[in-house]
């Protein structure tokens, strides 16, 4: 069950990583596209900003779920490095829980708000509803769910590695 | 409303639960204690990270990766050693030196201390410096990364207080350099005192060998800050043109990247960069319920009526962002504290860009003051020390820090000089 589980979060918390990737490839790409437009074709694109900042939303929802599952969201770990294991494992429920419940928030409100966004389309890129760019946030908190989870079964703490 | 947001933030903090969530759970709870719709929640958070300057901070944390997956750390290590290494306390000055140099190519300090610490910190303690003072140096040292431009938290500045970034970051230059003069006449003087370093300036290149081998890298500042103040682009623009430049300079020029670390390079910056995207998406949330519970103007009128004069203001603001900063993660503390402070500072006549520099450096103290310093976390991490082994030595660099933020928050034109001269009307 637990294997299962761990190989279930591999899969789909690295499938998510890999559009992460993709989205992050896609916004550089069009930032130095908007760049080259400007100058070379002295005729910037109007739809290339809007582009950018979508992919990046999406990067960063399709992000988080590996930043859950290695522990890698910055926290205040005074207490974790205090503490003997037994409270320990408490605080990985708590830490869990709070998570889990921010992200029910953010799947079930985002889904409701990525509706309503279907009537309204992209400035700039009319022909694509804005449903596309909200729905990142119900979306990415799924893949969340799974990865929220997997930590808490198969603890890992990385916060420095990726911390600003 | 606000209390109860303020009260379950501050419970959610010290239960080890991460900043980002800690933040979006009060402001979730905020909601429902106004009986306010729930959809604000998603909606805000969608907004506050729905804004094209902050693709700057993505786009400069993946340059930065680039450049240091490129091989660039050990070419400013030996460029900066070549040219101050040469002294009795040369090495600790190097790493000075070095920060300084790559805080121009990155907008980030804990990257500073990881990238310089990993080659420094093993350098000064085999040349006899003990091993708390080499990691308390490196994680001081890396403050530059976010006071020295590009940096992630002007950006955020400048987004959440409207001040151009472009401003904010040529404003970045006086303190940073100010920083880095007083932290190298104090390790100088302190070597000197201790005896420490008199051997090195040991295996130097000359400076005209590394400032060729180098040269590819200190090129890259001057192509972004120049093409920022040339007019050419925005700042925005310009970390496009970073992550171009650096994947060019890396695969190309030193081919020190293989096409399989590249995964491995995304990979790092995604993850770094949606960290630091949600807490701000979450931060705009929390930002925004307390401006619409008309807070920050409460707030904002009290400071004005019981400190009176700017350099009051100024003081109170210096020692609330130290505290601040001991406990709370830069990013958040700006997008929160920014919209609140800056117009106050504007009602004494304080100029914003001027402002946003006293709070950069006021916070970026806050990464080297424990209990929550992320730049001690990562120099312990470099040189394998707990962080109880560093506070003896942290302490003189702390107050050395004070005393520049002290010097650059009553004297304007250390941050504003270089920028007038430049956007002179």
């Amino acid at each position: 069950m637990k294997s299962a589980f761990l190989a279930l979060d591999r899969w789909t918390t690295g499938l998510a990583m890999a559009i992460a990737c993709f989205m992050l490839v896609v916004a550089s790409s069009l930032g130095v596209f908007q760049i080259v437009t400007r100058f070379v074709l002295e005729q910037p694109a109007e739809w290339s900003e809007i582009l950018i900042r979508i992919s990046l939303i999406w990067m960063v929802f399709m992000g988080i779920p590996t930043a859950f599952r290695q522990g890698a969201m910055v926290s205040v770990d005074v207490l974790y490095r205090w503490s003997p294991p037994k409270v320990r494992r408490v605080l990985d429920w708590v830490v869990c829980l709070a998570a889990l419940t921010l992200i029910a928030v953010i799947i079930w409100w985002g889904w409701d708000y990525a509706q309503r966004g279907s009537v309204q389309s992209m400035a700039g890129l009319e022909s694509i509803s804005m449903f596309w760019a909200y729905v990142a946030l119900p979306v990415g908190g799924l893949f969340c769910v799974i990865g929220i989870v997997a930590n808490l079964i198969d603890p890992q703490r990385n916060e420095l590695e990726t911390a600003q | 409303m606000t209390p109860v947001m303020v009260i379950t933030m501050v419970v959610c903090f010290a239960l080890t639960i991460s900043v980002a969530v800690s933040i979006g759970l009060a402001s979730i709870l905020g909601i429902q204690a106004s009986n306010a719709n729930m959809l604000i929640s998603v909606k805000e958070m969608f907004n506050a990270i729905n804004k094209f300057p902050l693709a700057a901070i993505p786009f400069f944390i993946l340059a930065g990766n680039l450049m240091e997956t490129g091989g660039i750390s050990r070419r400013l290590v030996d460029f900066a050693k070549s040219l101050v290494g040469g002294v009795q306390g040369g090495l600790p000055m190097t790493c000075v030196l070095t920060c300084m140099i790559f805080a121009a190519v990155s907008g980030s300090s804990v990257a500073t201390t990881f990238a310089i610490g990993a080659i420094l910190i093993p350098a000064l303690i085999k040349h006899g410096y003990p091993v708390g003072y080499a990691a308390a140096l490196q994680a001081t040292s890396a403050e530059l990364g976010v006071i020295i431009p590009p940096s992630i938290p002007m950006i955020l500045y400048g987004v959440s207080a409207e001040v151009s970034i472009g401003e904010l970051f040529i404003a970045g230059f006086g303190p940073g350099i100010l920083i880095s003069l007083a932290l190298m006449a104090f390790v100088y003087v302190y070597c000197k005192f201790k005896g420490l370093g008199k051997n090195d300036g040991e295996g130097r290149l000359s400076v005209g060998t590394a400032t060729w081998r180098a040269g590819w890298a200190l090129l890259m500042p001057v192509i972004i800050l120049g093409g920022i103040y040339g007019g050419i682009f925005t700042p925005t623009e310009a970390s496009a043109v970073a992550v171009l430049y650096a994947l060019i300079v890396g695969t190309l020029i030193y081919r020190e990247i293989r096409p399989a670390e590249l995964y491995a390079v995304l990979r790092k910056s995604v993850v770094s960069s949606s960290v630091i995207m949600f807490i701000i998406a979450n931060a705009g949330l929390f930002a925004f319920l307390i401006t619409r519970a008309g807070v920050p103007d409460a707030i904002g009128r009290w400071l004005q009526e019981v400190l009176q004069s700017p350099a009051m203001f100024l003081l109170g603001v210096n020692a609330a962002l130290f505290v601040i900063g001991m406990f709370i993660e830069t990013s958040a503390a700006i997008i929160v504290l920014a919209p609140i402070l800056a117009p106050v500072a504007q009602h004494f006549g304080i100029d914003p860009v001027h402002f946003g520099l006293v709070m950069v450096v006021n916070l970026a103290l806050g990464m080297i003051t424990p209990p929550f310093g992320v730049n001690l976390f990562a120099a312990c991490t470099v040189a394998r020390i707990s962080l109880d082994r560093i506070v003896p030595y942290l302490i003189p660099f702390v107050l050395v820090i004070l005393a520049c933020l002290m010097v650059v928050t009553y004297v304007p034109g250390i941050s504003l000089g270089l920028r007038d001269l430049v956007y002179a009307k």
